[in-house]
């Protein structure tokens, strides 16, 4: 079975791909996607919208790879019937995709509940940095903010939980491992084994799933 | 210069008390306490008298007072205390409700008494840093805000809805809204907000996620709660970070700390060493009253944190935007 993985290539340890799994660039994927033929096509979120309709087609997520969240998710499945507050922060620099937002929707009401209630509020987007906040209640009763600024900077993700007698903290430039940072993208980056075992099929539910929450958060406000 | 403290229900009043007996040209006049107990304690503490009545307490030679009551009690305290001719400082949220908050303000404009709201980040050296920034162009046009205001949950009165009139997001929403319109020098259009109770057994809000609008298309968020515990290293935090067209900045008025590692149930703690903003807030109020000057941090200023803090239960309640 021959995957194909697509993929920004410095989000990537190199050290993951293994045999039988070609991990192609956007743009190396538009120019060979003839001759590779995959049985199974993995792309980020941001693609998805090209492949409706097609087969052998799987969906990923960045947050939910990343080594940092399949922790905090651990703390907050801990006690699925907790309440709390979940914030996370992401700084997109100003050529990021706001796709972001859809996937992290996905990705927190796995672990939270269904959004029940969704607000949203932005700057001017077209004056760069532009904010956007977003404000969900979950229907376990769990709230969180999630927060995007694109254009202010380099990319960085921070999360935090507060839980009862339980507070979980990241901070991907805190955390970072090498430090001054420019030498590694790392924490930031993830593995080919992750996107094969946790990427969604790209089916006829996961796009009714999807337009299902980028009308909440249309309707939540500014989008 | 005489001043005299009004209860020492919130605990701000024996930091207040301790800022005030450093300073050389003040002395602690008297202090008057509905709880006899503790106020006869402070007052051997602080080696001043003791006054059970309120009346007498106010009749006393005495320039200024500090009221840190209940909540509930602010209103009765600040107009009785201005209509004695004090100068008022005057613990926050400034009251319960906005027509208290106005009523208030109204009787020491009538009496001609400075009345003054105790926000003492204002006086933290990082929060004063980035105003410096701001006001010197280095951030560019502000576009949005991030704050947060956590903390333990202090029990006692502040749990009970009728003297406190909110939990923590009354108690910890005044101040970071203040800072965000002293940082602006604009005013919050609109408030949307979750209110809820998530960390205690307990009757009243201990948490809370708000979305501010302010009338120049500023956004922010913010973070209320009482959600940190006694083992967490620190009592909790006062964050501001600021958005704009050319830097990013964030402060924190807790920060400056040391981390001490222990063996046991608090195996971490952060030992603050950083400026004391209580000491500040209050050589700004004897320096104001003085110089017979405005107050650096007005009733108004009180009022329009109080307001947004209440919109933010009207918002819960209602599960829509409040427009101020």
């Amino acid at each position: 079975m021959r995957n194909a993985v697509i993929a920004r290539l410095n989000k990537i340890d190199r050290s993951s791909v293994s045999d039988g799994t070609v991990l192609l660039s956007p743009e190396e994927w538009r120019v060979k996607s003839a001759e590779v033929k995959p049985d199974n096509l993995f792309i980020p979120l941001e693609s998805a919208g090209d492949y409706i309709g097609k087969g052998n087609v799987n969906v990923y997520f960045d947050l939910e790879l990343y080594p940092f969240f399949q922790r905090i998710k651990e703390v907050i499945l801990a006690d699925m019937d907790s309440k709390g507050v979940l914030r996370l922060r992401r700084t997109v620099p100003k050529n990021g995709s706001e796709s972001a937002l859809y996937g992290d929707l996905f990705v927190l009401s796995a672990i939270a509940g269904e959004p029940e209630d969704i607000h949203v509020r932005s700057t001017n987007r077209e004056i760069f940095p532009y904010h956007i906040i977003v404000t969900i209640r979950f229907s376990g009763g769990k709230m969180a903010h999630a927060e995007y600024t694109l254009g202010a900077g380099e990319e960085r993700i921070e999360i935090e939980w507060s839980g009862i007698k339980t507070i979980a903290e990241f901070d991907s430039e805190e955390m970072t491992p090498i430090k001054p940072g420019g030498h590694s993208l790392l924490p930031l980056v993830y593995g080919v084994g992750d996107i094969l075992e946790k990427s969604r099929s790209a089916d006829e539910a996961f796009y009714e799933q999807l337009d299902t929450y980028k009308s909440l958060l249309r309707g939540g406000g500014d989008l | 210069m005489k001043i005299g403290m009004m209860s020492f229900a919130h605990m701000h009043a024996y930091s207040y008390a301790d800022s005030l007996m450093k300073l050389y040209n003040v002395e602690i006049a008297g202090i008057y306490d509905g709880d006899e107990k503790r106020g006869k304690e402070a007052a051997e503490s602080y080696h001043t008298e003791y006054y059970r009545d309120q009346a007498d307490f106010l009749a006393a030679d005495m320039d200024a007072v500090i009221i840190c009551s209940e909540n509930s009690r602010h209103k009765e305290m600040v107009v009785n205390a201005a209509k004695a001719k004090k100068h008022i400082l005057c613990e926050k949220p400034i009251a319960t409700t906005v027509e208290d908050a106005k009523e208030m303000i109204a009787v020491c404009e009538e009496y001609g008494v400075i009345l003054q709201t105790a926000f003492p980040v204002r006086f933290s050296d990082p929060i004063m840093r980035l105003k410096k920034m701001i006001d010197e162009g280095e951030l560019g046009e502000i576009m949005a805000f991030r704050t947060t205001n956590r903390g333990q949950n202090p029990g006692g009165w502040f749990i009970d809805p009728e003297q406190s009139g909110g939990g923590a997001v009354l108690d910890h929403t005044v101040h970071m809204v203040d800072i965000m319109r002293w940082y602006s020098g604009r005013e919050i259009s609109s408030v949307h907000a979750i209110v809820d109770s998530f960390f205690h057994d307990i009757e009243i809000d201990d948490a809370g996620i708000l979305t501010l609008e302010f009338e120049s298309g500023v956004i922010a968020s913010h973070d209320a709660s009482w959600s940190r515990f006694a083992e967490y290293p620190v009592w909790g935090d006062a964050t501001i970070e600021v958005i704009g067209t050319k830097r990013t900045v964030r402060a924190d008025a807790f920060k400056e700390h040391i981390r001490i590692f222990k063996s046991g149930s608090k195996s971490l703690e952060h030992v603050f060493y950083g400026n004391d903003m209580d000491s500040g807030l209050i050589k700004d109020f004897v320096d104001c009253i003085e110089k017979k000057r405005e107050p650096s941090i007005s009733g108004y200023d009180g009022l329009k944190a109080l307001e947004a803090a209440l919109a933010a239960y009207k918002s819960s309640e209602t599960k829509s935007t409040v427009y101020l």
